[in-house]
């Protein structure tokens, strides 16, 4: 008796020593996701050498992190012209909306994109500033497929110029403009 | 009955993409920034010059030339106002011995100007003013009021046409003096 109540003992301590395990899932959907920032906000147009020529501003830097899909081919940065220069009334302003404000691309960091060249025309529409392939990011190096950069965040550069035209009266003027990236 | 079977089975592929699709969030992201572009318009002008050669219509009627200004100014919508003025930089020659000359010529021998179809945007010269070749007492060729705007892309252009008395002692040859306009504006 004595025997089998050590046995017996023993069997129930090795069944309570079974050990279960189970099992959780982590999901996560990566969608497409673009920033922006302009890092010089307020830039000014300053008359160049020669009487009557154009005004051109220092570049207007942009900052954007960016990822796009495999089929995102329709992601980019684009500008325009929110708020035209003003004051426009009652003396003729410089204008945007008469096609005299142009800017060109440069110093684009994004190896997978297309950068404008120009000079293209701004205004109330929006314009190309940069193009981004498929399946690029920003950031995480050229690794697992994706057109990535190492560069974070990505930036360009946009140059303005305005037309200095006669008709213009004398005075200061001010035009907003507004600066978009998209991805899918 | 087969094929209402195959019917059937479409039917649930169909809805089956179709539920797929919509459990598909909106792949699509986008993001605003901001700034802005600031100037400062001044006061300013130009002007450029073509001219006609010195010519004589009949023997010993004075010789006459024209320089054509091509102006391009902004003035100061308030305030604001223009002059053009000229005077004669370079000589025909330093006088003497019967040349032409406009600081030391040939007795009672002048070179004048009177200004032609004047830009709407301004006033020429009044009557017949003497060319002179002092820069400090440059004479007017036209003037301008506040808010005067030339064209971006015509600019505007007075003739001026110089008349020099042609002096039958002159010696035979060519002679050249240079007009210099100044243009000013606030």
């Amino acid at each position: 008796m004595q025997w089998c109540a050590l046995v017996c003992l023993a069997g129930a301590v090795a069944g309570h020593a079974a050990v279960t395990t189970t099992g959780q899932n982590l999901s996560v959907t990566i969608q497409p996701i673009a920033k922006i920032s302009v890092a010089t906000p307020n830039v000014t147009l300053a008359a160049g050498s020669g009487v009557f020529a154009s005004y051109t501003a220092s570049a207007v830097v942009l900052q954007y992190k960016v990822r796009t899909t495999t089929f995102g081919t329709s992601s980019g940065v684009t500008l325009r012209v929110t708020s035209d220069f003003s004051p426009a009334s009652p003396v003729t302003g410089p204008s945007a909306a008469r096609n005299e404000l142009t800017y060109t691309c440069s110093n684009a960091t994004v190896p997978t994109g297309t950068a404008c060249s120009g000079p293209i025309t701004a205004g109330s529409g929006s314009s190309n500033v940069l193009t981004f392939a498929a399946k690029v990011c920003s950031g995480l190096g050229n690794s697992g497929g994706n057109n990535c950069s190492a560069s974070f965040p990505n930036q360009i550069s946009v140059n303005f110029t305005l037309l200095n035209n006669p008709q213009t009266a004398v005075g200061g003027y001010t035009a907003t403009i507004t600066y978009t990236v998209s991805a899918t | 009955m087969k094929p209402m079977i195959i019917f059937f089975r479409k039917s649930i592929q169909l809805a089956g993409i179709l539920a797929l699709l919509g459990s598909i969030p909106l792949l699509h992201a986008q993001n605003t920034g901001t700034g802005s572009l600031t100037l400062t318009v001044s006061p300013e002008a130009t002007v450029s010059t073509t001219t006609s050669p010195f010519s004589t219509s009949t023997s010993f009627s004075d010789y006459t030339a024209t320089q054509t200004l091509n102006i391009r100014l902004r003035t100061t919508s308030t305030g604001g106002a223009g002059t053009i003025s000229a005077y004669v930089s370079t000589d025909f020659s330093a006088g003497g011995s019967g040349n032409p000359s406009v600081n030391a010529p040939p007795t009672g021998d002048t070179l004048k100007y009177t200004c032609g179809a004047v830009p709407s945007i301004g006033s020429g010269c009044v009557g017949n003013p003497t060319a002179t070749t002092a820069s400090g007492s440059a004479t007017s060729v036209a003037t301008f009021g506040q808010n005067a705007h030339t064209a971006q892309n015509t600019p505007a252009t007075l003739a001026i046409i110089y008349t020099l008395t042609n002096d039958p002692i002159y010696p035979t040859g060519s002679y050249t003096a240079t007009i210099t306009y100044t243009i000013s504006v606030t």
